[in-house]
C-alpha cells in the first residue's frame, strides 16, 4: 500500500509540480507583504514622508509593553498635530470603534476612565440589538461574562501577527483551490494517455489502488497544506518580526469587539485547524466529483463552478444561506474574521454552540459523507466489471 | 469549407462543453431562486407583505394601475394616491423596509421622481420615495428638472473619473442631447426585467470561464478534438482547417451565449416575468440620455455582452495555439479573465474599453465623445471588439503558419 502511495505521489506532485507550487505560494505571500507594506507608507508633499520602515521601526521602539489605561490614553490624548505612526493610528481605530468614530483628542476625562465598560456596553448593544438572531438572556450573559474576562488590553507592537491573521482570508482559500487543483489528476483519467485499462488489469489495479489514491489525495493535501501556511508565515512575518504573540487579539481594530479571549498566536493557530477542516472538505469534494465525472477537465469544471458559486453567495451576504449552508463550506469556513466577530451560535439540542465549533463538526461530518461515498461508488464501478 | 466548419463545430459540443454549459445553467437558476426568494418583500395590492418569489407577482398586480404615461395628470394623481395610500404609511413606520429588499408598487413612479431631486446621489430606501417636491406643479418643471439631473450626473461623472474633460461645445451638445428627451415617459412595471440586467451582470464573467474550459482544446495538441499531426499534415491541415476552428469556435460562443442569456430570460420571466419592454428607458437608467425603451437598453446590453464574449473567445484560442496544452491553456484563459476583470476595478472611464465592461449596463446607456458628436457607448463597443477580434484573428494565423506538433 505504501509503496502505491508512493508512486501516486511522485505522478501527481512530482519534483517540478512541487516547485511550481512553493513558487506560487512565495510570490502570492511576497506580492502580499508587498502591496501591505506599501499601506505603511506615508505620504507627504514631496513623496513618502514616512517610508515603511520606519514607521514599523517607530511602533516596535514606542510601544513596548504598553497597555490601554488611563495614563496611556491622557498622553495620547496631549498629542498635538495629526496621527501618523501605526501604533498612534492603530490607537485611532481602536477609540473611534469604542466611541462611535470619536477621535482620541476629543475624549473626556469620563470616556477616558470608562473606556473597558464601554467596550462591554457596545458588545452588549450589539447582542441585544442583532438583527438576525435573537438571544437568550442565558446567552447573553454567557457572552458577556467572555468579554468581561478582557480587563486589560496590551497594545505592544503586533503588526506582523495582526497582518497575518487578517490576510488569512485570502491566503487560506487559495491554498485550497491550489491543492486541489494539484489533486485533480489522482482519479481523474487523462483521455489522451488512457493507460485505465492496462494499470487497473494489475494484481494491486483495483481496490488497493482506489485506496491508495484516497489516502495518497488525504496525506499530499495536508502536507502541501502544511508547508503553504508555514511558507505564507514565514514571508509575510519576515518584514514585521514575531513580537506580540502573546497580545490579545482584542488589541487589532478588527477583533476589538471579539468575545474571544486568546492571543494572536491562538488566534493563527485556530485559522490554521479550521482552514485544515475546510481542506478536509474540499479534498472529499474534489475525489467524489473525480470518480464520478472520471475526466480531469469534466472535474475542473465541477470544482471550478461549485467554487464560483460559493463566490457568489459570498459576495451577497445572505445571512440565511451562510447559516444553513455557506458556514459549512470551504470559502465562508476560511473567512475566518467573522468567527470572531460575529458573534454567530447554532443551537443544538438544547445548547448553543459557537459558529466555529459547529462549522468544524459539521464540515467534518459532510467530508465524512463525501468520503464514504466515493469509496461506495468506486466499490459499486468495481461490481460492475466498469474496470 | 462547410464541412469542415460543422465537423469542428460538432468536435466542440464534447463531454467538457455540455458539463459546463449544464453547470452554468444550474448555478444561474439555484442562485437566483435561492437569493431573490430570501432578499425579497413586497406589499401587494392589499397592503400585505408578501415574501419570496411570490413577491414579484404580487407587486406586478399590485403595479398595474400605476401604469401609463407620466404626464402632469399621472403625476397629480400620483401625489394624490401616495399620499393617502396605507403603503405611504407603512413606510413612515417600517424607515428600513425599502434599503433591505422591501418593494411596494411605487418605487418605479416614485424613483424616477426623486432622481429629479437627488441627481447622483439618487439611491433606494425610504428616504427617496417621497413627493414633496415644488417641481412636480407642472409636467414641464418636472422634466426640466430631470434633465437637469441628467447634467448635474454627467459632469460630475466626467469630472471626477472622466479621461478627458468635457468642452464647452461639448457640454452644450450634451444639454441639446438631453433637451431633446421623449417625454412625457412611459411607466411600468419592469422589476424582473431589473433582476434580468442585474444578474446578468453580476454572472457575465463566470461565462467566459466556460469559453476558457470549452476552447482551450480548440489548438491544443493534447487534446482529443486539438491538433494532431494528421490534421497539420493533411491537405487542407495549415491553412482551411485553421479557419475552420477559428470559425466553429466563435460559433460556439454564440450558440452558448444565446444558451446562457436565455436560461437567464427564462429563468427572470418566471420570477419577475419579463413585463415592461416598453417603458422609457430613464425610469430605469435615469441619466440616460438615449430615447430608447428599456427592451431596446436590454438588447443592447446583451448585443455588447456577446460582442465581449467573442473578443475573450479569440483570446482563449489565442492562449490555445501559443501553449498547445489544454489544459494549461484553460488556467491560462482563467487567468487573463481575472486579470481583465481586476483591470475594471477603477473609477476611471478607461475601464470601457475593457471587453469584460461590454455586457455591462453602460451599454444602454452610456457615450463618448468625438468632437461634439455622441457616440453611444454600445457602437464604441462594436467597433473595438471587431478590433480586438481583427488583431487576435491576425496573431493566430501568423502563429498557426509556425505550428509544429514538436
Amino acid at each position: 500500500m505504501l509503496e502505491i502511495i508512493k508512486i501516486e505521489r511522485k505522478r501527481i506532485l512530482s519534483i517540478r509540480v512541487f516547485l511550481v507550487f512553493l513558487a506560487i505560494v512565495a510570490l502570492f505571500s511576497a506580492y502580499s507583504v508587498y502591496s501591505i507594506l506599501r499601506s505603511y507608507e506615508v505620504p507627504g508633499v514631496a513623496g513618502i514622508a514616512v517610508t515603511w520602515h520606519e514607521n514599523l521601526s517607530h511602533a516596535k521602539a514606542d510601544r513596548q509593553k504598553t497597555q490601554i489605561d488611563k495614563e496611556f490614553l491622557n498622553l495620547m490624548r496631549q498629542h498635538e498635530g495629526e496621527f501618523t505612526y501605526v501604533d498612534e493610528r492603530n490607537l485611532v481605530g481602536l477609540v473611534a470603534a469604542n466611541y462611535g468614530g470619536k477621535s482620541v483628542q476629543d475624549l473626556s476625562d469620563e470616556d477616558i476612565s470608562n473606556f473597558y465598560p464601554r467596550r462591554l456596553s457596545n458588545i452588549r448593544a450589539m447582542l441585544e440589538e442583532s438583527q438576525v438572531i435573537h438571544y437568550t438572556q442565558e446567552e447573553i450573559e454567557q457572552f458577556m461574562q467572555n468579554a468581561g474576562q478582557i480587563s486589560e488590553i496590551q497594545f505592544g507592537y503586533a503588526e506582523g501577527w495582526k497582518v497575518l491573521n487578517d490576510g488569512m482570508n485570502v491566503f487560506v482559500p487559495v491554498l485550497l483551490i491550489l491543492i486541489s487543483v494539484l489533486l485533480l489528476p489522482l482519479f481523474g483519467i487523462d483521455s489522451k494517455s488512457n493507460m485505465t485499462e492496462l494499470y487497473r488489469s494489475t494484481k494491486y489495479g483495483k481496490t488497493p489502488l482506489d485506496h491508495a489514491r484516497v489516502l495518497a489525495a488525504y496525506i499530499i493535501g495536508v502536507f502541501l497544506y502544511l508547508l503553504g501556511i508555514f511558507l505564507h508565515f514565514v514571508i509575510k512575518i519576515v518584514p514585521f518580526g514575531l513580537k506580540g504573540w502573546n497580545q490579545c487579539i482584542q488589541s487589532n481594530v478588527n477583533t476589538f469587539f471579539s468575545l474571544y479571549n486568546i492571543t494572536n498566536l491562538q488566534q493563527f493557530s485556530l485559522n490554521v485547524m479550521v482552514g485544515l477542516a475546510a481542506l478536509l472538505f474540499a479534498v472529499s469534494f474534489l475525489l467524489l466529483v473525480t470518480v464520478i465525472m472520471e475526466k480531469i477537465m469534466t472535474s475542473a469544471v465541477i470544482f471550478v463552478f461549485f467554487w464560483i458559486l460559493l463566490l457568489l453567495f459570498e459576495q451577497m451576504y445572505l445571512w440565511p444561506v451562510n447559516h444553513y449552508f455557506a458556514n459549512f463550506m470551504p470559502l465562508r469556513m476560511t473567512s475566518f474574521s467573522h468567527y470572531y466577530v460575529g458573534n454567530e451560535i447554532y443551537r443544538v439540542f438544547g445548547s448553543s454552540l459557537s459558529c466555529m465549533k459547529w462549522s468544524i463538526l459539521v464540515s467534518v461530518l459532510v467530508s465524512g459523507i463525501l468520503l464514504a461515498a466515493t469509496i461506495g461508488w468506486e466499490k459499486v464501478k468495481r461490481k460492475r466489471g466498469l474496470y | 469549407m462547410k464541412d469542415l466548419i460543422k465537423l469542428e463545430y460538432k468536435k466542440l459540443w464534447n463531454g467538457v462543453s455540455i458539463v459546463s454549459i449544464a453547470a452554468l445553467s444550474i448555478l444561474t437558476i439555484l442562485f437566483s431562486v435561492v437569493t431573490l426568494n430570501i432578499q425579497q418583500r413586497a406589499l401587494n395590492k392589499n397592503g400585505d407583505i408578501v415574501t419570496g418569489l411570490s413577491a414579484f407577482r404580487a407587486l406586478k398586480e399590485a403595479s398595474e394601475d400605476l401604469e401609463g404615461v407620466m404626464n402632469g395628470e399621472y403625476i397629480q394623481n400620483l401625489i394624490d394616491e401616495y399620499n393617502s395610500s396605507p403603503e405611504k404609511k407603512f413606510l413612515d413606520n417600517n424607515r428600513g423596509f425599502l434599503g433591505t429588499g422591501g418593494m411596494t408598487k411605487y418605487i418605479i413612479p416614485n424613483y424616477v421622481i426623486n432622481y429629479a431631486y437627488y441627481s447622483l446621489y439618487m439611491s433606494n430606501g425610504n428616504d427617496m420615495i417621497g413627493l414633496d417636491y415644488e417641481f412636480l406643479n407642472s409636467e414641464e418643471s418636472f422634466y426640466q428638472k430631470f434633465k437637469d439631473a441628467i447634467i448635474e450626473q454627467q459632469l460630475y461623472v466626467n469630472k471626477e473619473n472622466g479621461v478627458y474633460q468635457y468642452s464647452q461645445s461639448q457640454i452644450e451638445a450634451l444639454q441639446n442631447k438631453v433637451d431633446h428627451l421623449k417625454t412625457p415617459f412611459k411607466v411600468a412595471y419592469h422589476t424582473g426585467l431589473a433582476n434580468l440586467n442585474s444578474y446578468f451582470g453580476m454572472e457575465y464573467s463566470v461565462f467566459f470561464i466556460i469559453l476558457a474550459f470549452c476552447l482551450a482544446s480548440v489548438y491544443a495538441k493534447d487534446s482529443m478534438n486539438g491538433i494532431d499531426e494528421l490534421a497539420l499534415s493533411s491537405k487542407h491541415g495549415r491553412k482551411k482547417d485553421m479557419k475552420a476552428r477559428w470559425i466553429a469556435g466563435n460559433l460556439f460562443t454564440l450558440t452558448a451565449y444565446l444558451i446562457y442569456v436565455g436560461v437567464l430570460m427564462v429563468v427572470h420571466g418566471v420570477i419577475g416575468s419579463l413585463h415592461g419592454l416598453g417603458a422609457s428607458a430613464q425610469t430605469f437608467w435615469f441619466d440616460c440620455i438615449f430615447n430608447i425603451s428599456i427592451g431596446t437598453g436590454l438588447l443592447l446590453i446583451f448585443f455588447g455582452g456577446l460582442a465581449g464574449a467573442l473578443v475573450i473567445a479569440n483570446i482563449v484560442m489565442l492562449l490555445s495555439m501559443k501553449i498547445k496544452n489544454s489544459k494549461a491553456a484553460v488556467v491560462a484563459g482563467i487567468a487573463a479573465v481575472l486579470l481583465l476583470r481586476k483591470g475594471t476595478d477603477t473609477y476611471s472611464q478607461i475601464k470601457l474599453l475593457n471587453p469584460i465592461r461590454f455586457g455591462g449596463s453602460e451599454s444602454a446607456y452610456n457615450f463618448l465623445f468625438v468632437g461634439t458628436a455622441i457616440i453611444p457607448y454600445f457602437v464604441v463597443v462594436l467597433i473595438l471588439s471587431i478590433v480586438y477580434v481583427a488583431v487576435l484573428w491576425l496573431i493566430m494565423r501568423l502563429s498557426y503558419k509556425k505550428y509544429y506538433i514538436n
